[in-house]
């Protein structure tokens, strides 16, 4: 129990899961604006694998890791344009394109590395290397948990503060809202459903890219196939969890990567709990917590509906 | 409609990209090559993870330089390990599953198909068919000598060991791997953590940087394409590594103090070899220290007299001296293994 108590009391294991919770998060708040308009993007896995991807190849080609972040974001948004097209103007079934598009991203990704690099071996490339924030990462506790990661940990902290503005405290994100509530009657207000929808589809594969990004590029600073490893699925949990706020899912997917950082340090000490309850912890955790908001939390009205005009 | 089109056929394009890497053959010229011997193989991961797999791959190689054809299905789902190898055994000579577990699976096709050759690798069992044969590498004997590596390194006596799962044949090594330590330091413990992938780079990291967090100094792993990132943990928390399958001191050359080498890919060239040369036998076939299937490379990074204890544990090892866990199974000399 004193094992257990010392590692609950280390930064080591919450600076674990900060960086274990960073590439949920992005995916996450890209998703609270997908479903907020009234999508629900099943295809957020294939977003974050085909950012990790390109922001490897840009970085590569380029060595700039900035240029890499922006190529992973551009390669997110065409997928989110596919998943958009299909689900909003041809009101297909969300769930299936996002599933389908999962696949072949999964397919493409793994086939490029090999047509690329003999027998898929991706090289190394210039990342967003952790650093320390002068005088900030001093502070006790708080320094090495946030402030000795990669400088993507404040674009995401960024995003999630103004994703929370922006849904909460414009007229525009008013607008988008209204979209996933009532689409008919926003349209009936002049609100073009569609354009709404598109936009936030647009800044869902740009933030679900930046996911795939810290992964490719400010953790392991190179790809390989899978790399997503499910995570887009567990950022459509958190979201859930979060109850479709910025803010809330900050806190979910900290504590999904807290159960996942525990999962991971236990093992080493003296406790004797099986190896595979400790894996299953941080979804019987999410599970748990889902069970506790789940009465409390309402769902955009027309979420996974596809809209069509007359 | 329209709609129903779109889906279909970004559905079907989704399923024919999957299928583009799930099956490669290196052999263009086709059904020209009628009297080279076929060789097939079914493979649980992806070629390119700098461990299991790509030995198994690099194998598959040899036996296409050995002059024979070759096709492979990597990444293959468990639920598809019995359709993959009855459909594999209706146009080649030969089937290897790579990985223990295809064994059942063998098992249970051999016997329709008589005039087929089954490789099962990493599986310590003998045989129950005669057109079946078992490559065991006997990795223990190497994870010992990275034991005695990691004992003579290892400052705060606390060595880590990060594995994919825990199979039998792993949880094996890293009973070894601690026997191969505590023959030189007694005061040093292994500590193994589980990832539940062998394949999730970024967890693979983390657990490195938790280990290195508890005071672990040196870590071993077994975790293919994980292992790449539990040595790129190491790395940045300053510990060292000990790599496994393949030289992998080139990923962080002042961090890798060795590499345990299970050199499958012999074993499996090899056995081609046999077909080709159409003396190939079923059984069991163990290899070990003795013929260079399982070493330790040379030691770097690591303290003066390292290199001398590995290499007279080498010599213990090979003549029997060294207690080393292993396995159990049908392997000579392991003692009364129930795997």
């Amino acid at each position: 129990m004193g094992d257990f108590l010392d590692i609950l009391g280390s930064t080591a294991l919450y600076a674990t899961a900060v960086r274990l919770a960073l590439p949920i998060l992005f995916a996450a708040l890209g998703e609270v604006f997908a479903e907020r308009a009234g999508l629900v993007n099943v295809g957020l896995e294939g977003m974050m694998l085909a950012g990790a991807f390109a922001g490897v190849i840009g970085a590569h080609y380029t060595g700039s890791p900035w240029l890499g972040a922006i190529c992973g974001m551009v390669a997110a948004i065409g997928i989110a344009a596919i998943q958009a097209g299909v689900s909003i103007n041809l009101s297909g079934d969300q769930i299936v394109v996002g599933i389908a598009l999962n696949l072949t991203v999964l397919g493409v990704t793994s086939f490029l590395a090999r047509a690329i690099w003999e027998g898929g071996d991706v090289p190394k490339v210039d990342g967003f290397s952790a650093f320390s924030m002068p005088v900030l990462s001093g502070i006790p506790a708080l320094g090495p948990i946030i402030f000795k990661q990669s400088i993507l940990i404040y674009v995401a902290l960024i995003a999630a503060f103004v994703s929370w503005w922006v849904l909460t405290r414009t007229s525009w994100g008013l607008r988008l809202r209204s979209c996933g509530e009532d689409p008919r009657a926003s349209d009936s207000l002049g609100i073009s459903v569609f354009a709404y929808r598109w936009k936030a589809m647009i800044i869902c594969g740009a933030l679900a890219g930046l996911g795939g990004v810290f992964l490719s590029l400010g953790q392991l600073f190179t790809f390989s196939d899978n790399m997503s490893g499910g995570r887009g699925y567990i950022a459509l949990a958190v979201v859930i969890i979060a109850r479709w706020s910025p803010l809330r899912a900050l806190w979910a997917a900290f504590l999904f990567g807290a159960c996942e950082a525990l999962a991971l340090r236990t093992q080493v000490t003296d406790i004797n709990v099986p190896a595979e309850l400790m894996l299953a912890l941080p979804y019987v955790v999410t599970l748990i917590v889902y069970a506790g908001v789940v009465g409390r939390s309402r769902p955009p009205k027309s979420l996974g509906r596809g809209y069509s005009r007359g | 409609m329209q709609i129903g089109k779109a889906v279909g056929a970004i559905a079907a394009f989704a399923v024919l990209a999957s299928g583009i890497v799930a099956c490669g053959s290196s052999d263009d010229n086709g059904s020209s090559g009628g009297d080279k011997v076929k060789v097939a193989m079914v493979l649980p991961g992806p070629i390119n993870d700098e461990g299991f797999n790509q030995s198994g791959y690099e194998g598959l190689k040899q036996c296409e330089s050995d002059g024979a054809e070759i096709t492979y299905q990597e990444k293959t789902p468990v639920p598809d390990f019995v359709k993959s190898f009855e459909t594999l055994a209706q146009s080649n000579d030969v089937v290897i599953g790579h990985g223990f577990e295809f064994g059942e699976i063998a098992h249970q096709v051999a016997p329709d198909y008589p005039d087929v050759d089954f490789v099962v690798t990493s599986n310590p069992l003998d045989p129950e068919d005669d057109n079946v044969q078992h490559l065991m590498p006997n990795s223990s004997q190497g994870a010992y000598l990275a034991g005695v590596a990691a004992g003579k390194t290892t400052t705060s006596n606390k060595i880590g060991g990060i594995a994919g799962f825990d199979f039998p044949v792993l949880e094996a090594q890293m009973a070894a791997l601690e026997a191969g330590a505590q023959s030189v330091n007694p005061q040093a413990t292994v500590d193994t953590v589980y990832l539940g992938t062998f394949d999730d780079v970024a967890k693979g990291k983390e657990a490195a940087r938790s280990q290195a967090a508890s005071g672990v100094d040196v870590i071993y792993h077994i975790a293919d394409a994980a292992g790449v990132g539990v040595i790129d943990g190491a790395e940045e928390e300053g510990v060292k590594a000990i790599g496994w399958g393949v030289d992998q001191s080139s990923l962080a050359p002042k961090t890798v103090i060795a590499s345990q080498i299970v050199d499958q890919a012999k074993m499996i060239g090899d056995s081609c070899q046999q077909a080709i040369d159409g003396d190939w036998k079923g059984g069991l076939v163990v290899d070990g220290l003795q013929s260079g299937i399982v070493e330790l490379t040379p030691v770097k990074n690591a303290p003066a007299g390292t290199q001398e204890a590995v290499d007279k544990a080498r010599k213990a090892v090979i003549d029997g001296s060294a207690d080393v866990p292993s396995i159990g199974g049908d392997i000579p000399g392991s003692g009364e293994g129930s795997n």
